[in-house]
């Protein structure tokens, strides 16, 4: 492993070729990031980040900048402690107040970039439009064909009508 | 932290989200048009979201019901869910227990199919070992209590309680099994025993192997609307001494016992007739129920050295004791005879 780096800032490339230079500390919220930088010590060149661009990236260091002095989650944290509650923190859910097609792409860019926070963050929201809905509803929200036959459903719905409240 | 809802109403149903990809696929097949994105998400990040939605199962049976790539998802991490529930939800109730929570509580897992609440119980067998006694001790308290509710609404008395294993598993337990029962349990037991009693100005008998004429005097005073609470394992011995003390007597019973049974190795349990369904049966070894609570492996030599050894040879002892059969005759437990024999555990 190479010397870790002291310097201050890294820049980071979208794949629309968008060079942003963010703070050191911010852009290792990404658990990526920090392993390529303690890997490669110095890097002055901009870090290729292929599967983001220039928006959702803004959209990611945007959010590390709020989050960058949260306590980061141990390694072997239990991943049940991430997944009890569908609460969202109010600043985060302005940030995740946005059109389906950036969540989704907020969702993705926090898995490629390993940023477990956002991802919960991410997938809380999305678990919350699901919330309470019927499979009618889930799919007209997110424009889901049906594509159980009448027999398969009525067996689904037969099977899991233990759930439904009565 | 403020926690709000969050509603999301300004996505764009008219937007096309579709990928590039998922066009050309929908292109080639000639399929229908999808317009979210939402498809486009990878399987694990479907299930990342899938596994935010345990507070209520209906939103799991929702997304199974949407279409099949849910179904696919959700099933696994909806009885992973489920296993949430009963820690989470459940469980944590059973301190501060209401009428109404036991009886919600009661409806819930009644309505789960037997196999789900096996697959459950496995799972949280295996993630959280000595804790699953914790759920299934806090189920029967659950009933309990619906019992309490009942008694109160529709006048069925309780006449008393079977409660096993007063020289079984509860008092046979080694430090690590008391560890996993619910620290109140007795307690609670207790408490909501004296509540059932006062409620029906009668008193309710404690039935365990030893006090057999416990049995006798209930086998004598049972009617219609009197129940008979069996509390704890339907073990062998346990529920061949109901069928000998005549407290278990025939399918055309006029009475019935709510038991709260565990049936197989994590339990499986259940409100029935047993009066009109007199079954006795050797699927569950107590022994080999408790070995996997302690997580014991008999082939293991420093399992002799274990206090845990030893309960189960004051277990086998007993079992001896409470039935005219012997240890061989024991079904289920021969296997486990076999492992004692061959490692000259034999008391």
């Amino acid at each position: 492993m190479a010397t870790p780096s002291t310097q201050a800032t890294v820049k980071l490339q979208s794949n629309d070729n968008v060079v942003i230079e963010v703070e050191r500390a911010i852009a290792e919220r990404s658990v990526l990031i920090k392993n390529m930088l303690e890997d490669c010590g110095e890097v002055t060149d901009a870090i290729p980040i292929s599967n983001v661009n220039e928006s959702i990236l803004r959209k990611v260091i945007e959010w590390c900048e709020h989050h960058k002095n949260d306590p980061v989650a141990a390694e072997n944290e239990n991943d049940d402690s991430r997944k009890k509650t569908t609460d969202i923190d109010e600043w985060d859910q302005k940030f995740m107040n946005v059109d389906q097609e950036m969540l989704f792409e907020i969702i993705l860019a926090a898995n490629f970039l390993d940023i477990k926070p956002l991802l919960d963050t991410g997938c809380k929201t999305v678990a919350n439009m699901i919330k309470g809905k019927s499979p009618e509803e889930i799919r007209k929200l997110f424009n889901i064909q049906n594509d159980f036959t009448p027999e398969e459903e009525e067996q689904i719905r037969r099977e899991n009508e233990w759930a439904e409240d009565r | 932290m403020t926690c709000k809802r969050l509603k999301l109403d300004t996505h764009d149903e008219t937007s096309d989200f579709t990928s590039k990809k998922e066009h050309e696929d929908q292109n080639n097949e000639g399929q229908r048009h999808r317009k979210t994105s939402f498809v486009v998400l990878p399987p694990e990040m479907t299930l990342e979201i899938n596994s935010h939605l345990f507070s209520h199962p209906k939103d799991q049976t929702s997304l199974l019901q949407t279409c099949r790539r849910f179904h696919d998802l959700c099933f696994p991490v909806r009885l992973n869910n489920l296993a949430n529930l009963l820690r989470n939800e459940i469980v944590p109730k059973l301190q501060h227990m209401t009428f109404q929570s036991a009886d919600r509580i009661w409806r819930f897992v009644k309505r789960i199919p037997a196999a789900t609440l096996d697959a459950v119980l496995s799972i949280y067998a295996s993630r959280y070992g000595t804790i699953t006694i914790n759920v299934l001790f806090g189920l029967l308290l659950a009933t309990l209590d619906w019992v309490c509710h009942k008694n109160a609404s529709q006048g069925i008395r309780v006449l008393g309680i079977w409660y096993p294993h007063r020289y079984g598993t509860l008092d046979l337990t080694t430090r690590a099994l008391r560890h996993a029962l619910l620290p109140n349990w007795r307690t609670t037991v207790k408490m909501l025993t004296s509540r059932l009693s006062k409620q029906q100005a009668a008193p309710i008998h404690w039935i365990y192997p030893g006090r057999l004429h416990k049995a006798e005097t209930c086998s004598r005073e049972l009617h219609d609307g009197v129940v008979l609470m069996h509390i704890g394992c339907r073990d062998m011995p346990t529920f061949e001494l109901l069928v000998e003390s005549g407290v278990v007597r025939s399918p055309a019973s006029n009475y019935w016992i709510l038991e709260a049974l565990f049936r197989d190795r994590y339990g499986n349990w259940t409100l029935r007739d047993v009066g009109r369904n007199v079954r006795v049966d050797t699927d569950f070894s107590m022994v080999e129920y408790l070995l996997d609570v302690v997580g014991m492996d008999l082939n293991d030599e420093s399992v002799k050295q274990q206090e845990e050894f030893w309960m189960l040879r004051r277990i086998r002892r007993n079992l001896s004791l409470y039935t005219e059969k012997t240890w061989m005759e024991l079904g289920p437990l021969q296997e486990l005879w076999r492992v004692y024999n061959r490692n000259g555990f034999i008391p």
